[in-house]
């Protein structure tokens, strides 16, 4: 039988996988000065090989840095959501741990 | 530093130092009693044997804010939920625009990311770090809206010469490679084109607004039948019967073709 697993999306999963938190934590480590080469090497491997977490990484860092500038902290009301999203579905419950 | 205890000078200073920064954010809405708040965080440095400076704090005081946010976002109360969305869109839309300057992008980026943190959040694992998922979240969102947009803008400057084109062809060219006259001439093109469909007795109103919004803003079907209040498939009736009309009029006259229509 053949294998039917497209490489661009395993790979583009994979991305995925790696860019939630993980890059979060990183960005967050690397501006503390941490080696972030040993501490997350499946984020660096993948920082050299993709655009797209490359980008993903720039971003994530000029909003941390900014956050750590102070520059997210404000008392302005700036964004007026729109919340009818809210009335679709009842209240998710999530299994939290904090 | 020595680590504080609750009767150091110095753990009232990092108290002040807590409820002064709370009271100049919209966080403040969210916390109940900002001196409790603050020996929280301190607490919770000391407690992991930290030392407390200005770093540790801040770190941990937006920790504790996000486990406050997520606590508000699942809950049952939906006073409670709203306020907490109405939160979170108001940090991500402030984080959207350190990377992004159009602030129509920004909004939209943040608007969606708040849907996608509403369908998502049951895989969040752990309330303090919420605000980091999200910021996640709101990066591949404005992400996705951004190269849309460049695409977008690449579809619009990119209409070849009179002398250059076939019938019908239409060819994509970095912006940047075209000359001041050539952009000039698309913007007109673009213009006239928008004048066109202002000014043609051949579409009733409604499939004006309906052809200016799919073709020429190139808006989402689905965004556009939602805006104008109609089904999708109310909406495919009425650009099918637009479209006719319009190749109706490109079979007596070239000049709707010279805009690069593709219809």
């Amino acid at each position: 039988m053949a294998n039917k697993t497209d490489p661009a999306r395993t790979k583009r999963a994979a991305d995925e996988e790696v860019n939630d938190l993980t890059i979060a934590e990183y960005v967050a480590a690397e501006l503390d000065g941490q080696p972030v080469a040993q501490l997350f090497p499946q984020v660096q491997e993948q920082l050299q090989s993709s655009a797209h977490t490359r980008k993903i990484y720039e971003h994530l860092r000029a909003i941390e840095l900014a956050e750590r500038e102070g520059r997210l902290d404000s008392k302005e009301r700036t964004f007026t959501a729109d919340l009818s999203f809210l009335k679709n579905k009842g209240v998710i419950r999530a299994k939290t741990h904090r | 530093m020595c680590l504080p205890s609750s009767s150091d000078a110095g753990f009232d200073l990092w108290i002040t130092d807590i409820t002064t920064w709370l009271a100049g954010t919209r966080w403040l809405a969210a916390v109940d009693d900002p001196h409790t708040f603050a020996r929280a965080v301190l607490r919770s440095i000391t407690d992991r044997g930290a030392t407390v400076s200005a770093k540790t704090i801040g770190r941990e005081r937006l920790l504790h804010i996000s486990a406050i946010v997520y606590d508000l976002c699942i809950s049952p109360d939906r006073s409670r939920q709203e306020q907490g969305y109405t939160l979170l869109g108001e940090y991500l839309f402030r984080a959207a625009r350190v990377i992004e300057e159009d602030t129509a992008l920004a909004q939209d980026a943040t608007q969606e990311a708040l849907e996608q943190t509403y369908k998502k959040i049951r895989s969040v694992r752990h309330g303090r770090l919420f605000l980091w998922w999200c910021k996640t979240v709101l990066v591949h969102s404005l992400q996705a809206l951004q190269e849309a947009r460049n695409k977008r803008a690449l579809r619009y400057v990119h209409l070849p010469d009179d002398d250059e084109r076939e019938p019908g062809e239409t060819r994509l060219v970095d912006p940047e490679q075209l000359s001041v006259e050539q952009s000039v001439d698309n913007a007109l093109r673009c213009a006239s084109l928008r004048r066109w469909v202002a000014e043609t007795r051949l579409l009733t109103p409604r499939q004006k607004r309906i052809v200016q919004l799919v073709f020429i803003e190139e808006h989402n079907t689905s965004a556009v039948a939602h805006m104008l209040g109609i089904s999708l498939g109310a909406l495919y009736v009425a650009l099918y019967r637009a479209k006719a009309r319009l190749r109706e009029s490109i079979e007596r006259t070239d000049e709707l073709r010279a805009f690069g229509l593709d219809l």
